[in-house]
């Protein structure tokens, strides 16, 4: 039998692996700061160029001929090259090609390099803890950004993400998974700390798709998770977050209500989140396979509203993920993300079902975290999409945690 | 005894076999078919970058030995410029006025027809179970219409207390959904063997390769 060697070469490569990961998760906090419009830094940003750096590494070594085979297990799954293969193909039919070229390069490095850098930084249990750890640095450093600015400064803006869509996104798939992955310690302090961050994250929102994700995340976990104190610690949380976020909404004083509403301010019109959603669902009927190609979505769906009112409301990155992949790369697209979603839900779902409380297994805590964070990027990816330059990293560390923690409980078993 | 299990051995093998060339023959010809009729008419969703569609369908005639993941992407990218052919010919439609009736078919029916001849014929009676991959993917196409059909369902409750807006584009929208859900089920199993990839392959090539030099499509 071939034993699986999922380790680099090693223990500098292995150090230099948790690094890269280190400095993308941490750098994912603060997005496209302090370049926000600068199309340069929005490719080569932190987070992106360590992905990069590890990437062409490893390409060297690939071409080289050395380690190929510990490269080749460090690969995303088959589902994930089919549907960036899909992406590739559907450019044929973009307008603007370089537009098309540029989201589909930024797709296929975050979701091949980065897996790779996280599968290569997670080659322990206390490397796996790290990166959690790391996760969580990341969103206290988002929302402390977030809170500072709105309840301190009293500005409309959400931290180093600027847009609530994008922040929502970030944060409402972050918190499940850092949060779960809290709440399953035997610690008090621990549990504490995971209440806090649930609080801070559910009063620091401004949009719906945030607020759902983390609810349907922490749900989850308290669903999956068979203790009484973990459960009594995420209602807890959710109540009183809920609870202070309807309080200052009565005050006006944050703008999550606008978003929940089904209806535009001026009352008679359906909010154009939903009119948005119907226009993608249309543009399935003449472009079905061929989609308007990776990432131009805009170039084409302002034909499809038919008889329905354009408002111009929409604010950018409030897109429904799902639809979006349907009507960019066509229904098979759509087809192969589900794949991507599916293979690994099952692999996080099969590990969860293996849960064994009792005998307080580290590696349960992990696929406890690993769950509630692949079900928060589901609810996620109704309001925003999970798949834009500087979120899609964090779906990434998702998949390859759920990959990490799976190969980790095989390798024990051995 | 022996000599007779030889025989009818033999007589099965042989039906197999006239089963397979038929089935293989039918795809290829509809394959041929939905070329063909795409040059013959204007297409409705212009091919920008007819290069790419061209590079792909080179890449599906190698033959990589024992590369199964290769393989795999070769025959999902088989599956994708086939299915782009059928899209271009689903907005085009035969029509007999001379009948009484008004009798109006799309184009891709036909083609598709052909390649469901070819699965029932061949496909359907072959003792191969489908392989992991095939059940995968068509737990991630019931998935993906379960996506589609549950926003259907509330965009279009939420739209009719609006505007009224009628569900005829969303029917349009599932019956094309479910076309090229067949297209799948009938062509997933024939692009598994090599020689049919590379026949598609080729026919594909030479279609896309007219379109990149003559511009036609763009």
């Amino acid at each position: 039998m071939i034993k699986h060697q999922i380790q680099p070469a090693d223990i500098s490569m292995q150090i230099i692996a948790a690094t890269c990961a280190g400095i993308a998760i941490v750098a994912s906090a603060f997005h496209f700061w302090p370049f926000e419009n600068n199309k340069a830094w929005q490719m080569f940003n932190l987070q992106n160029s360590s992905i990069l750096v590890w990437s062409l590494f490893w390409a060297v070594l690939f071409l080289l001929n050395r380690n190929r085979r510990q490269i080749i297990t460090l690969m995303p799954h088959l589902s994930v090259f089919a549907y960036l293969g899909i992406n590739v193909l559907s450019t044929a039919f973009a307008s603007d090609r370089a537009r098309a070229a540029g989201f589909t390069i930024k797709l296929a490095l975050a979701l091949i390099g980065g897996y790779m850098l996280f599968s290569s930084a997670i080659f322990s249990k206390k490397t796996l803890q790290l990166i959690y750890a790391l996760a969580t640095a990341a969103m206290i450093i988002s929302l402390s950004a977030c809170l500072t600015e709105r309840f301190w400064f009293g500005w409309d803006k959400f931290g180093f993400h600027v847009n609530a869509y994008k922040y929502g996104t970030y944060i409402g798939i972050l918190t499940p998974l850092c949060s779960a992955y809290l709440f399953t310690s035997s610690k008090n302090w621990k549990i504490t700390a995971g209440m806090i961050l649930v609080f801070a994250a559910i009063i620091s929102s401004g949009s719906f798709g945030a607020i759902a994700a983390i609810f349907a995340g922490v749900l989850t976990t308290a669903v999956i998770v068979p203790r009484w104190y973990v459960r009594t610690a995420i209602l807890a949380a959710v109540i009183s977050g809920a609870g202070f976020l309807s309080l200052s909404n009565m005050n006006r004083f944050l703008p999550v209500s606008d978003d929940i509403r089904i209806i535009e301010k001026d009352g008679t019109n359906l909010k154009q989140r939903y009119i948005e959603w119907q226009a993608e669902i249309n543009l399935l009927e003449n472009r079905t396979i061929t989609g308007t190609a990776a990432g131009c979505i805009n170039e084409y769906r302002s034909n499809f509203y038919y008889r329905l009112p354009k408002l111009n409301t929409l604010k950018p990155f409030d897109q429904n993920g799902w639809l979006a992949a349907g009507a960019e790369t066509g229904i098979f697209g759509l087809v192969c993300f589900c794949w991507v979603v599916l293979h690994y839900g099952k692999m996080a779902f099969l590990k969860v079902i293996d849960f064994d409380w009792k005998k307080g297994r580290t590696i349960d805590r992990f696929a406890a975290a690993n769950f509630a964070g692949l079900s928060a990027a589901c609810v996620a990816n109704l309001f925003s999409s999970v798949q834009y330059n500087g979120i899609v990293i964090i779906f990434v560390l998702v998949i390859a945690l759920i990959s990490g923690t799976n190969r980790l409980s095989e390798e024990n078993l051995r | 005894m022996t000599e007779q299990i030889r025989t009818n051995n033999e007589k099965i093998c042989k039906k197999e076999t006239i089963r397979n060339a038929v089935g293989f023959g039918l795809a290829a010809f509809g394959v041929v078919t939905a070329g063909y009729m795409c040059f013959g008419s204007k297409m409705p969703v212009a091919i920008e970058n007819p290069e790419i569609p061209a590079v792909a369908s080179f890449f599906i005639l190698v033959n990589y030995k024992s590369k199964t993941s290769l393989n795999i992407i070769q025959r999902i990218t088989g599956f994708y410029l086939v299915a782009v052919l059928v899209n271009q010919l689903s907005q085009q439609y035969f029509q007999t006025s001379s009948l009484p009736i008004n009798f109006r078919v799309s184009s891709s029916i036909v083609v598709l027809s052909l390649f469901a001849a070819g699965f029932f014929i061949a496909d359907k009676k072959s003792v191969n179970p489908p392989d992991s991959i095939y059940k995968m993917l068509f737990y991630s196409w019931v998935f993906a219409f379960g996506v589609i059909i549950a926003h259907m369902a509330i965009v279009g409750v939420m739209l009719n207390r609006f505007y009224g807006y009628g569900y005829d584009r969303d029917l349009y929208v599932l019956g094309n959904l479910c076309l090229y859900f067949l297209l799948f089920i009938f062509l997933w199993k024939k692009l598994e063997n090599i020689r049919f990839r590379q026949v598609v392959g080729l026919i594909l090539a030479v279609f896309y390769t007219v379109v990149a030099i003559t511009g036609r499509f763009s």
